[in-house]
């Protein structure tokens, strides 16, 4: 047979925060204890068929033993080019049956490079005003000048974590 | 949206329950386009705001 199994540990960071970094409960660190033994259970040398991933987006925070027991360690930087970017808030326009102008994309491009916006980010800022347009009536113009507003004002990941590595050092 | 002042709680209250009823009726039409049945519950039911009809339990 040649079958693989893969197990997926997304939030990593949930129970796996470095130990001399938080006040954590004694529950969570027994936890953390029995996935690190578990996984020295594992010969990555002997077997190849069963896969662990550990996914979180706050890497530097995961206890080094833990990071140390994953043989890859890989990073993703979703970056969208132009085209792409212009399809993904297209498609986040379709509920409310609006279409983003080729020059308004360019803008909103230009604000997700400067404030290290995240496509989660992005998400989060449509989801909003989606549930917006329920209680307005939005017209184009209003949706343009809105969507401009909110991609210069609402929440970023990037500027949060720049902002807490310049805290830290 | 959340930073949004209102000049009473009633207004608040008011924006809220008008977003939320505006979204069911746009879920309800969106099941309705895909053709599925379903039907908007009333007095504050405890098992959700649609109740979506299969053929089996009819």
């Amino acid at each position: 047979m040649n079958q693989r199994f893969f197990l997926v540990l997304d939030e990593l960071d949930a129970f796996c925060m470095s130990r001399n970094r938080t006040q954590e409960h004694d529950a969570i660190r027994r936890a953390m204890t029995t996935l690190m033994l578990e996984l020295d259970k594992f010969k990555p040398s002997t077997t190849q068929k069963f896969l662990i991933f550990g996914i979180t987006n706050v890497p530097e925070l995961i206890d080094t033993a833990v990071v140390r027991r994953f043989s890859v360690k890989r990073s993703v930087e979703a970056k969208f080019s132009l085209e792409l970017f212009e399809n993904f808030i297209n498609y986040l326009n379709k509920p409310m049956q609006y279409t983003t102008s080729r020059e308004k994309a360019e803008k909103l491009f230009s604000i997700y490079h400067q404030r290290l916006l995240t496509p989660g980010d992005i998400k989060s800022i449509y989801k909003n005003l989606f549930l917006d347009s329920f209680n307005n009536n939005f017209s184009k113009d209003d949706l343009d000048k809105k969507i401009v507003d909110l991609f210069e004002k609402e929440f970023s990941t990037g500027e949060h974590l720049q902002k807490s590595k310049e805290l830290a050092s | 949206m959340a930073n949004q002042e209102f000049e009473s709680d009633e207004d608040q209250m008011i924006y809220k329950l008008t977003g939320h009823k505006n979204l069911i009726g746009w879920v309800i039409k969106q099941l309705e386009k895909e053709g599925i049945e379903c039907q908007r519950t009333t007095g504050n039911d405890p098992n959700g705001d649609i109740l979506y009809l299969k053929e089996e339990d009819e």
